[in-house]
Formats: structure tokens, sequence, C-alpha cells
């Protein structure tokens, strides 16, 4: 039986953001939805690369609120000290966490913030943000048990599957391995997605 | 019983019927009601469910219970109306059921009662929305706290908190056990104001975990089946 159409990347939720508001309960076929959305985002993303995430010219503060920054930097350097295996992990969790709340909120991953993470831009269409935070949340061995974690990824996904995949491999690399951390988090959580995987 | 100078401010949902129907059995009966009736489109009626008798609604509840009530043509919480007449209710204390997900404003929390309300989970660990799914996923479990409303989302002094077990059918869990259960804790908490004429409460420690609305992924998971994260039995099984 073909499942039916994935709902949550059908419109482009950067232009129309998704609140999950009173979703309806869909029946075993959802979670066969949700898994044949994710494998046609993998596809979309063209073949793997082992091309390095560049790292920007300004290490993060030590912890949001320290400063205004700008979100892609930020993001940036916590992937690649991450992929280099030099994460400090306090660090990476407190940027993470609170750049996650910012979405949770808004739906979206402004430029830039202010040291008090009010939106210090009026752009929110770096996608490779997006895909960092996805990278950053789920490919965590934390992803699995801090809900919040893959619950904002869960999500951030959705918005990757909705609009156009990024043109770079190091953000579309990003990209994939949110979406096998997604799956591995969904398995370990419950049967029920073991089923459906 | 009549609860001296506990009123309940709410609008026509499942977790209203819960409250009222518990009420009534209880035989605990609010000093006055205000029900919010307006909106743009009406909720459809909650559905049957096993847990309570949905079926009448929060205004014939009212009615039966013999509460003087005021309805108010609106839908918003924080209109300024229903500020005014949480003002001039004459209760020190709300019962708090009104529209999901609404945050008070400072307007109304600072009309004079003070709102009484049940989140469904336990606070301080679990704040936020939809967080029954996220308890039945990380503890196979629901479970109850009820509060004082706060400016800040479920940071309010705590009454009580209290475990139950998870639903045998999850997919009554938005309108039948989840309602269920905070009535049941309201219930328990008024028995006690009842008794003693006062809240007990105690302030929550400012450390918690804020959760945002359950992907529907999630939700799934919890209605079809889920485990307990790390549960080694099941890992092994």
């Amino acid at each position: 039986m073909i499942p039916p159409e994935y709902p949550y990347t059908r419109r482009d939720l950067l232009a129309e953001p998704e609140r999950y508001s009173y979703a309806p309960h869909r029946g075993p076929e959802f979670l066969e939805s949700h898994r044949r959305a994710r494998a046609d985002l993998v596809a979309s993303l063209g073949e793997a690369s082992a091309q390095p995430v560049p790292r920007p010219a300004t290490r993060p503060n030590s912890r949001p609120g320290d400063g205004g920054f700008a979100t892609r930097d930020v993001l940036l350097w916590l992937v690649a000290d991450r992929r280099e295996g030099a994460a400090d992990d306090d660090r990476d969790e407190a940027w993470t966490l609170a750049l996650a709340r910012r979405y949770e909120i808004t739906k979206r991953l402004y430029c830039a913030y202010s040291d008090r993470l009010r939106p210090a831009s009026d752009r929110f269409d770096q996608i490779e943000s997006y895909a960092a935070l996805a990278e950053l949340t789920l490919d965590h061995p934390r992803a699995a048990v801090d809900l919040r974690r893959l619950n904002v990824g869960l999500k951030l996904l959705d918005l990757l599957g909705s609009v156009a995949p990024p043109a770079e491999p190091w953000s579309a690399e990003m990209v994939r391995r949110a979406v096998r951390a997604e799956g591995l988090a969904l398995q370990r959580l419950s049967p029920v997605a073991e089923m459906a995987a | 019983m009549i609860l001296s100078g506990v009123g309940i401010l709410a609008v026509d949902s499942s977790r209203t019927r819960a409250y009222l129907a518990a009420l009534a059995d209880a035989q605990l009966t609010p000093e006055r009601a205000i029900v919010l009736a307006g909106g743009a489109a009406p909720d459809p009626p909650p559905p049957a469910v096993p847990q309570f008798d949905a079926a009448p609604t929060a205004l014939e509840r009212i009615e039966d219970l013999g509460v003087p009530r005021t309805t108010l043509a609106t839908g918003d919480v924080n209109a300024p109306e229903v500020a005014e007449e949480a003002a001039g209710c004459g209760c020190h204390t709300l019962i708090y059921s009104g529209p999901g997900g609404a945050i008070l404003r400072r307007r109304l929390l600072g009309s004079g009662p003070r709102f009484l309300h049940v989140h469904p989970g336990r606070l301080p660990e679990l704040r936020g929305s939809t967080t029954v799914y996220y308890d039945l996923l990380m503890r196979g479990m629901c479970s109850a706290s009820a509060l004082f409303l706060a400016a800040d989302i479920d940071t309010g002094p705590v009454l009580e908190v209290r475990d139950y077990p998870a639903p045998e059918d999850r997919l009554t869990l938005d309108h039948g056990h989840d309602p269920y259960i905070r009535a049941d804790l309201l219930v328990r908490v008024l028995r006690r104001y009842a008794a003693s004429g006062r809240f007990e409460e105690r302030p929550q420690p400012a450390d918690g975990r804020t959760y945002f609305i359950a992907h529907p992924v999630l939700r799934h998971l919890v209605v079809l089946g889920a485990r307990t994260p790390d549960d080694p039995d099941q890992e092994a099984a």
C-alpha cells in the first residue's frame, strides 16, 4: 500500500511556518509517510561529500547572551569543532539549546541575534544554519534522551524537506547526517519507529 | 459544598467538562463561573470518552450545579472584559480552564484573583506544551501538577504533583485521559481546601525544562506504543 503524502513538507515552511498545533492522529501509515519523506530528502541531496565545513573567522562566545552574534558563524563553528573532535560540550549544549528554543518559538533562525537573543536581522533564509542546527541537535548521544533535541530536529528536517536542497556539498552533508541521526534516535525511542524503518 | 472564594474561568472544552463532572461527583461547587463563549469558530464537540461523561456542555453543567455565571462573548482570555470580570467576581481564586495554548497576560494575572491551573506533567521537570506526550515517551506514565499561574509559563507555586498510569487506549489521551487526570488532581486539591480553608503551596525551583509542541511523529509513537528510553528490559527484548 502506498502511504499517504507526508503533510509537513508540502509547502515552503520558511515562507509559511508550521506550528504543529492540534495535529490529528493519522494511524501507523503516518510513520511510513514520514520515513519516505526523509528518504526523498536524502535523495535530493546528491552524492555524499567529505568536503569540510568551512570554519568562520570568529570563534563564538562561550555561551549565548555574552554578546550579539551571526547565527551561521556560530553554528558552523560548532559543527566544525564537533567534526574535528574539538567540541566543548558545555558550550555546544548551551548554544544548541538556546538556538533550538529560538527556532521553536519563531520557527525561524534569523541571520543575527542581539545579546538578549532578539532578532538583529530581518533575514532568516540561510539554509545552512537550519542544516547545522539539525545536525547539532540530532547527531548527538542525547538526542533520544533529551527529547527537546529530537523534537526540534524533527521540525528542522521538515523545513529542510520543504525547501530547495542546499547547494553546497558540505551543507547537504549536514542534512544527510541529521536524517540518519533522526532515524537512529527514533528507533532507539520506540519499537514502532523501528518497524516503520 | 460551596467552595468559598473559589470560582472558575472556563471555555467549553473536554478539560472543562471533565472538571465540572468531577466537581459534581465530589459535591464541590464553585462560587461563580465566568464562561468565555465567543471566538471565531467554535471547536467541534468533544468526542465520547470512557473516563467521564463528556456529553453535557460546560454551560449545562454549570446550570446543573447552580453556579451563578457570567457569559462573555469572547474566546480571548486576555480580552479586557475578562480581566474586568475577574476583578469584580469576588473570588480570591479562579480555577483556570481557558483555551488551550493561551498564555495569560499581566492584565489578567494582576486583576485580583489567583488562577489555579492543573498542568499535565511533573513540575518543574516538564514545563511547556504537550507534556503528557513527553511524559509517556520518557517514563511510560502520566502526571499532573496543580499550581497557581505566574507570568512565566509553568513557574508558579505548586500545590500538588501526582503520577498517573498511562491510558489503556492512547487514542483517548487528548480528550479523555488528560482531562480526567487533571480533574482528579483538581478535586484532590479542592477537597483539602474545603477542609482547611487554605491552599498549601510551595515555590518551584528555578531550574526546569521547557518543552514545545510535540512533533506529530513523537505523538504517533506515543499513541501507537512506545517504550521508555534506556529501559534495560525492553532493550534486551
